[in-house]
């Protein structure tokens, strides 16, 4: 097939093929055809097809586009993109009640040219990010520089023990949907929860996939392809241990709060004293004010997640104030603050608190100290 | 689970989800070209309505496709369907995804919802399989309504940095007067059942079902619904739901109430590593039947009665739980009811790569 690449390079921009010429115009996204102009607007679609691919097979429909004249010359603007690095066939149908399949009797082959782009994407960070993973650890947050493409993730991360590196299949609950943030920027990738929990059947056919004390390692391939088509600028690896499984919700009765000053944009901070759900301490935390005004302002992570602090976008005011904290926030293993992530009914302990929400109260009154 | 409730009730306002009988479905349509940022899943309901589920736009939509019914079966088994609809969309099969098939019940029509990626776009299109063959179904100028699901913990709440919590819809379903739907959250491995009375009156009602029972009753335990099916058994309507990581559940629709947590009926695990794929329901030789196509197992085949009777299963097992027939026809990317006599599947090989729409007589399941 090189030669017929070669050729390409050596026609372009213009094909020729019994009198009429097709190219591809990058700036306006669309294939010209030059050398029909007598064709009427009205009679282009009926004479003038263009088909995905060098080859033509029984019954393949034609692109779906628009053609349009433009002086002598009719372009023609696919509907859904052309793709870059493939070709398409113009076909002349000199009798125009022939069939698509047909015989046709003249064609011209255009490639569209890769656009050269250098890898620049990579993966900014896994969540959590603690190498001390719980048994029954939830999701893990894939967090890249720039947005990706979609539909093919599940082959290009990979979950393998640790030190002989053999793959764990199946760790993962490759669904058909993807679950990326709006962006495209961030995947959430789920352990299969069949395999986490209690009494159902994936557990008890195949085991929890990790297992406490061992080793493994996680790795998103390069080859992932980003939005632009390019692959990544290199491979990530996570390597972590795997501890005790968590069966326990998060108890508010630890955490700490450090409480700022008035007249200061210093933060106020929550210690969990364990790593939570890295994507729902962004959405789950809000603070207001006794007036019932929401305090704007920027959020940060500290301690492998286990600290919340919150910025305020303007200083503290001295009065009253809430966090209100929406009972779905996470630990790692998906245990929420009103209930665990498998209930044992038996145990009066597992008995979900039906809690919709938790309220942190605090006071600014403090004067600064500058 | 309490936090969805409240989000349902900030959602909520007063309203009475019974169906009003006789009331002019399209009266609320305007011709027009909808917005549309994406096409997840589609679902056919009465007199040619296609609801279209746009998850980045947050938005369902009700079209009236005005398809003329169909006098034959011509069309219905097509190979390589992935490569016929890639080069309709100029591109390769690997930059395709079909993600979701709906049969209209009115034309006999089948629909596909087709997502390509090209460069930075992602496009979305409708194509209708028609006697005349397989062709594009353009959303320009036609007649339609829509409402915003919206997505109320961003709504309820302020988000710092920045807004990265999404809902997918997973399946939806017309049903008695009402659209339901299905989702996944990206941050929380659970989802409640929506249910929207229909001609859209931006009124939801959302309820939480993503708890199971499993184990004797004695581990409760919670996980989104994938696929589901809004069903009549034994004259009264249900929701049967596949889990993901696999129980199938069931429902009663009147207990989809928003109001509370709701617990289902476990009927049976369908196994490991799988996921279903689609649930479809028919009158066949005067029985009632549920089929729930899988990707990574067989077809199970219920009766409806079995169903309706079913015991809640006291422990995990695939052999155990509601009878059923496990009917071998290869991995199920979509499923739909065809006619009385033929349903439709869109078979994936074993390499993966090539999907074929393919019919099957219900004599032969």
């Amino acid at each position: 097939m090189t030669w017929i690449y070669l050729l390409f390079i050596f026609f372009q921009p213009f094909s020729k093929s019994e009198g009429f010429f097709a190219k591809f115009d990058a700036d306006q996204e669309a294939i010209i055809i030059i050398g029909l102009g007598d064709l009427n607007q009205e009679h282009i679609p009926q004479k003038v097809a263009v088909y995905f691919g060098e080859t033509i097979e029984k019954d393949q429909p034609q692109v779906i586009g628009h053609y349009s004249k433009k002086g002598s010359d009719i372009y023609f603007i696919a509907k859904y993109g052309f793709t870059e690095g493939k070709n398409y066939t113009v076909v002349f149908k000199k009798n125009s009640t022939a069939k698509d399949s047909e015989i046709i009797k003249d064609r011209i082959v255009v490639h569209i040219p890769f656009t050269q782009r250098e890898p620049s994407t990579f993966v900014k960070q896994v969540f959590p990010t603690t190498d001390q993973i719980p048994m029954n650890q939830l999701k893990f947050y894939i967090e890249f520089s720039a947005p990706m493409r979609y539909g093919n993730a599940y082959e290009y991360i990979k979950l393998y023990r640790l030190p002989e590196k053999i793959l764990e299949p199946e760790a993962f609950l490759a669904s058909t949907d993807e679950l990326w943030d709006p962006s495209r920027q961030r995947l959430t990738i789920f352990f299969d929860p069949g395999r986490i929990k209690r009494g159902v059947q994936p557990n008890l056919q195949l085991g929890l996939p990790l297992v406490e004390g061992r080793k493994y390692q996680l790795v998103i391939d390069q080859t992932w392809l980003d939005i632009n088509g390019v692959q990544m600028t290199g491979t990530f690896e996570k390597n972590f241990e795997v501890i005790a499984v968590d069966r326990t919700s998060p108890d508010p009765d630890h955490w700490s709060i450090d409480i700022p000053k008035c007249n200061t944009s210093k933060p106020i901070s929550i210690d969990f004293k364990e790593s939570m759900d890295y994507g729902l301490l962004h959405s789950t935390l809000t603070i207001k004010k006794q007036s019932g005004e929401f305090i704007e302002g920027e959020i940060e992570l500290k301690a492998l997640e286990s600290q919340w602090f919150f910025y305020p976008e303007k200083p503290w005011g001295k009065g009253k104030y809430q966090i209100i904290i929406n009972s779905w926030l996470e630990d790692l293993a998906g245990n929420n603050l009103s209930r665990k992530f498998d209930v044992d009914l038996s145990d009066p302990a597992d008995k979900p608190k039906n809690i919709e929400e938790i309220l942190i109260p605090f006071e600014i009154n403090t004067q600064s100290d500058f | 689970m309490k936090s969805i409730l409240l989000f349902t009730l900030t959602l909520m306002l007063a309203f009475n989800l019974k169906a009003i009988p006789n009331e002019d479905l399209k009266a609320n349509f305007v011709i027009g070209t909808p917005e549309i940022s994406s096409i997840k899943a589609i679902s056919f309901g009465p007199e040619n309505i296609l609801f279209i589920g746009d998850n980045t736009g947050m938005t369902l939509i009700a079209v009236d496709v005005k398809d003329k019914k169909r006098s034959s079966a011509k069309n219905l088994n097509m190979e390589n369907l992935n490569s016929k609809l890639a080069n309709a969309m100029g591109a390769d099969k690997k930059d395709i995804k079909i993600q979701d098939m709906a049969v209209n019940p009115l034309s006999k029509n089948v629909f596909f919802a087709v997502s390509k990626q090209s460069g930075k776009k992602t496009y979305y299109s409708l194509f209708r399989l028609g006697e005349e063959g397989l062709k594009e179904y353009s959303l320009q100028e036609v007649s339609y309504s829509k409402m915003r699901i919206g997505n109320a913990p961003t709504e309820k709440h302020q988000t710092w940095n920045r807004p990265s919590r999404t809902y997918t819809v997973t399946d939806l379903h017309y049903a008695n007067g009402e659209l339901i739907i299905s989702g996944l959250s990206n941050e929380e491995f659970s989802s409640g059942l929506r249910r929207v009375p229909f001609p859209f009156k931006d009124e939801m009602l959302t309820t939480s079902v993503q708890v199971y029972h499993v184990s004797h009753g004695k581990n409760e335990t919670h996980a989104p619904i994938h696929r589901f099916l809004p069903v009549q058994l034994e004259k009264q309507w249900h929701v049967v739901a596949g889990y993901m990581c696999t129980p199938l559940v069931t429902f009663k629709l009147d207990q989809l109430d928003g109001n509370k947590k709701l617990i289902g009926k476990t009927v049976a695990e369908i196994g490991a590593g799988n996921t279903p794929t689609g649930i479809i329901a028919y009158t066949y030789k005067g029985q009632d039947f549920v089929l729930v196509g899988n990707n990574r197992h067989p077809l199970a085949k219920i009766t409806g009665k079995d169903l309706f009777n079913a015991k809640a299963i006291k422990a995990p097992s695939r052999d155990r739980g509601v009878k059923r027939e496990n009917v071998n026809l290869g991995s199920i990317a979509h499923i739909s009811d065809f006619d009385e006599n033929q349903i439709l599947i869109v078979l994936r090989n074993k390499s993966k790569d090539a999907y074929h729409l393919k019919t099957v007589a219900k004599s032969e399941i």
